[in-house]
């Protein structure tokens, strides 16, 4: 209890102060976890043991799973794998951003037109988007467009609902200081495309997981190519090691890519000390 | 009152600005048969209102809901657990930050390699998938509890019962919900991804990818429209259960 | 406990409320050991209207908190007539710098559940919630929702909870802290009605060495850090009183006795230090 109480202080203590505030200060830093590296290697040692006693090649070894990792590693195939995933989820991701950072611009201009789509925007979260790719297929073809232009739809939504959150901090206050400083309007737009990366970054931190989860899906759908493929492909022929190589691997890139995020969050947001998870 | 009616007339008006403008194009322009105006998606639907649609909607919303329950029955407490003693979370957050950050999806073909084309695959994949959002939220709500609520508790000498029935549940309930909520929305869209990649022999997911194969539009759109319909109608009914308390929504919810 | 009559008088012996004997909190922060209060002792009468006065960080939200049994001393004690202070208990209430009400309840309800909790039973407790919250110039907001209520009402909800307790001993950590100049005035006059009517023991923090001489019949003036009592004051002022007691000569010699020992105070400690360290605040309230 006084434990907690006190990490809560030191995180709320932040007061924006002229110190510019490093990572160093934020409560994301903990001691190292032992315990958890503890409880990790034990994960590990318990899956060789139990699948070395189990010797099925339906259950494979950590080894085994290293081995097929390392394999797929050598000739190319996973890294290739990863990079046509990645480009088409970096593809899809910009171009789904770029959309929302323009509509919600526009709408953050007038209240009317906020009032009227907000809530669409945000009515059309619990829908399962995914099921359109099928139609996409048709539409774009089964190679890498129609899975961009899905990424791009399930990127674009949670953006948009962050672009216009951002778009509405910037308050008649600044308005008035821009016309005040006589800004131009490059300068004002720079200025509130400034104010609103907070909230766009923030919705990255969403976005980008699920843009990997998207990418995936339609590789396994449609196959061709790309990680999602390289487990499809191994699962079909019986080879759950080196299908669980790419899972390990996919795994990685994931962690890799939050971590990116987060850093990039506390980078435009420095003042920001109450974060979460 | 009149704030109350511009809240919903607004959008709607916008609604019907779009569908109207889109079905508008669709009159100028000739669109390719894959692109329907909205007049031809709801007589696509209406077509498709049949006991064979109405079991493949069973069917779907089904696996969805039984892959959702088991995952927040798992999440719920565990993450509770999690947030208030250390060691677990400790041992936990490895494990935690490693699978909330893969793509779960992409464990379905081994799923399907371990337990077969099955529904106990599809709806392991939708539970495991569900897990993590409803986690994460749980454990900052448990977490991110007023420790004022928590000293006036003890303060005024509540039982153990009290405290975490009257207090803890109450304050948790926003952040637990939030998390309930996209962990339906996930729910469905990996039974989608499962109903297909799982080659399930119903629902819709089969539904759509049959009119895929067949180059049916018709039964491709009213799939869709259907699993749109699904994923508002579970969101709804989420909100009003969250609706009956009004004092709850007030506070509580972390920014 | 103790008659209104006995209220008036500090200088007459009243059996102590509270008693807090040679406590000193020492608090680990980033690997070294910060103390933030040296050994502090109080003798608090019953029915005594103590207030605690002192710049942020100089502790005195600290020993409040080891007063009520929220926070552990760490040497020393704290006793009452019915034994030590081991952890919070009804006996001692508190009222913290945020009200803290539970928002998924009515203010009526708020209150009727610390009663419940302390065994009355559901009607009873209503009724009197309802006359606690009329006590404290709620009526007519009794089944209001707490985010309704201005910042004021809500500290007079909470106010009305903690009285339901009816604790010996009521403590109030910067209670007012966060309200406007006009709503704390008001507040201030209204606490010392609701305390003639109340008769109970009060030690209240603040910052704010007005509030501090107009409420308190004794003032202790803690500086830090870590934390002492630097000056422990019991002015002659006119009793009950409203804000006019301000124009007082009286008045203005307390204030100025109070502020002159904060000021050396504060002249006297080396600038620039970080006082935020040294104090464990309610802050995890305010994020």
């Amino acid at each position: 209890m006084t434990e907690l109480v006190n990490r809560k202080t030191v995180a709320g203590t932040g007061v924006p102060g002229p110190k510019r505030l490093t990572i160093r200060h934020l409560p994301l830093r903990r001691s190292f976890n032992v315990l958890g590296l503890l409880a990790v290697a034990v994960g590990l040692a318990l899956w060789q043991i139990l699948a070395v006693q189990a010797d099925n090649f339906l259950f494979p070894s950590l080894s085994a799973v290293v081995e097929a990792f390392w394999d797929s590693l050598r000739d190319g195939s996973l890294l290739e794998a990863l990079q046509i995933t990645l480009l088409k989820g970096l593809v899809g991701l910009l171009l789904g951003v770029a959309a929302a950072l323009v509509l919600g611009r526009v709408m953050a201009t007038s209240t009317v037109l906020t009032a009227s789509l907000a809530p669409l925007i945000s009515g059309v979260f619990p829908i399962p988007r995914l099921a359109m790719y099928p139609l996409m297929v048709v539409a774009l073809g089964a190679g890498g467009q129609a899975a961009i232009a899905l990424v791009a739809i399930e990127a674009f939504f949670p953006m948009l609902y962050s672009v216009q959150l951002g778009a509405s901090s910037v308050t008649q206050r600044y308005r008035w200081l821009m016309s005040n400083v006589g800004a131009s309007f490059g300068q004002r737009e720079a200025l509130v495309l400034r104010a609103m990366t907070p909230s766009v970054v923030a919705g990255l931190r969403n976005a980008v997981p699920t843009v990997l989860v998207v990418v995936v899906v339609t590789e396994l759908v449609m196959g061709g190519s790309g990680t999602g493929f390289l487990v499809r492909d191994a699962g079909s022929q019986f080879e759950p090691a080196r299908a669980l190589a790419v899972v390990v691997a996919l795994g990685i890139v994931g962690v890799m890519l939050n971590v990116l995020v987060k850093k990039l969050f506390e980078r435009t947001q420095p003042w920001s000390l109450s974060l979460q998870s | 009152m009149s704030d109350s009616v511009l809240r919903w007339t607004r959008p709607l008006a916008a609604l019907v600005v779009i569908f109207g403008l889109w079905q508008l194009a669709g009159r100028v322009w000739t669109f390719p048969g894959y692109l329907f105006t909205p007049g031809e998606i709801a007589r696509a639907w209406f077509a498709s209102l049949d006991p064979e649609t109405g079991s493949a909607v069973l069917a779907t919303t089904l696996r969805a809901v039984a892959g959702f329950l088991i995952a927040t029955a798992v999440a719920l407490p565990v993450a509770t657990v999690a947030a208030l003693v250390r060691p677990v979370e400790r041992i936990l957050e490895p494990y935690i930050g490693f699978f909330f950050a893969l793509p779960k999806i992409s464990l379905l073909p081994l799923l399907v390699v371990w337990l077969g084309y099955s529904d106990s695959a599809r709806i392991t994949m939708i539970a495991v998938s569900a897990f993590f959002p409803i986690f994460v939220y749980m454990f900052a709500g448990v977490r991110g509890i007023n420790p004022g609520y928590l000293k006036v508790a003890s303060n005024v000498g509540a039982s153990r019962r009290e405290r975490f029935l009257h207090v803890v549940l109450p304050a948790v309930a926003p952040m637990a919900m939030a998390g309930v909520r996209i962990g339906v929305a996930i729910s469905l869209i990996v039974t989608f991804a499962a109903e297909v990649v799982g080659q399930s022999p119903n629902g819709l997911g089969r539904l759509i990818q049959d009119g895929f194969s067949a180059l049916d539009y018709d039964q491709m759109y009213a799939g869709i429209v259907m699993f749109a319909l699904i994923g508002l109608g579970l969101d709804m009914l989420l909100r009003l259960m969250t609706r009956r308390s009004p004092g709850l929504w007030g506070e509580g919810v972390p920014a | 406990m103790t008659s209104p009559s006995h209220v008036m008088s500090t200088t007459t012996v009243q059996p102590t409320a509270l008693r807090v004997e040679e406590v000193t909190r020492t608090f680990r922060r980033k690997g070294r050991n910060v103390q933030a209060l040296a050994p502090v002792s109080l003798s608090i009468p019953s029915g005594q209207f103590l207030t605690i006065v002192g710049p942020s960080g100089c502790g005195k939200s600290t020993l409040l908190q080891i007063m009520g049994g929220f926070d552990t001393p760490s040497t020393g004690t704290v006793t009452t007539p019915a034994g030590p202070v081991t952890g919070p208990s009804r006996d001692i209430g508190m009222v913290f710098q945020r009200a803290t009400l539970f928002p998924w309840w009515t203010v009526e309800k708020n209150v009727a559940w610390a009663l419940r909790c302390g065994g009355t039973g559901r009607r009873e407790a209503l009724q009197r919630s309802r006359e606690l919250l009329d006590l404290v110039g709620l009526g007519g907001f009794e089944t209001a929702y707490p985010n309704e209520l201005s910042g004021g009402m809500q500290q007079r909800a909470a106010l009305a909870r903690t009285l339901s307790l009816e604790p010996s001993v009521l403590l109030m950590d910067e209670p007012f802290g966060a309200l406007d100049a006009q709503t704390r005035e008001l507040m201030q006059e209204e606490l010392i009605r609701i305390r003639q009517a109340a008769g109970t023991t009060i030690v209240f923090v603040t910052h704010d060495i007005r509030e501090a001489v107009f409420l308190g019949d004794r003032i202790v003036a803690l500086s830090g850090s870590p934390g002492s009592i630097a000056l422990d004051l019991a002015p002659d002022l006119p009793r009950p009183h409203t804000h006019e007691v301000m124009r007082t000569q009286e008045f203005l010699d307390a204030y100025e006795t109070v502020w002159a020992c904060i000021r050396d105070q504060a002249s006297a400690r080396e600038p620039g230090r970080s006082e935020r360290a040294a104090e464990q605040d309610d802050q995890g309230e305010s994020a």
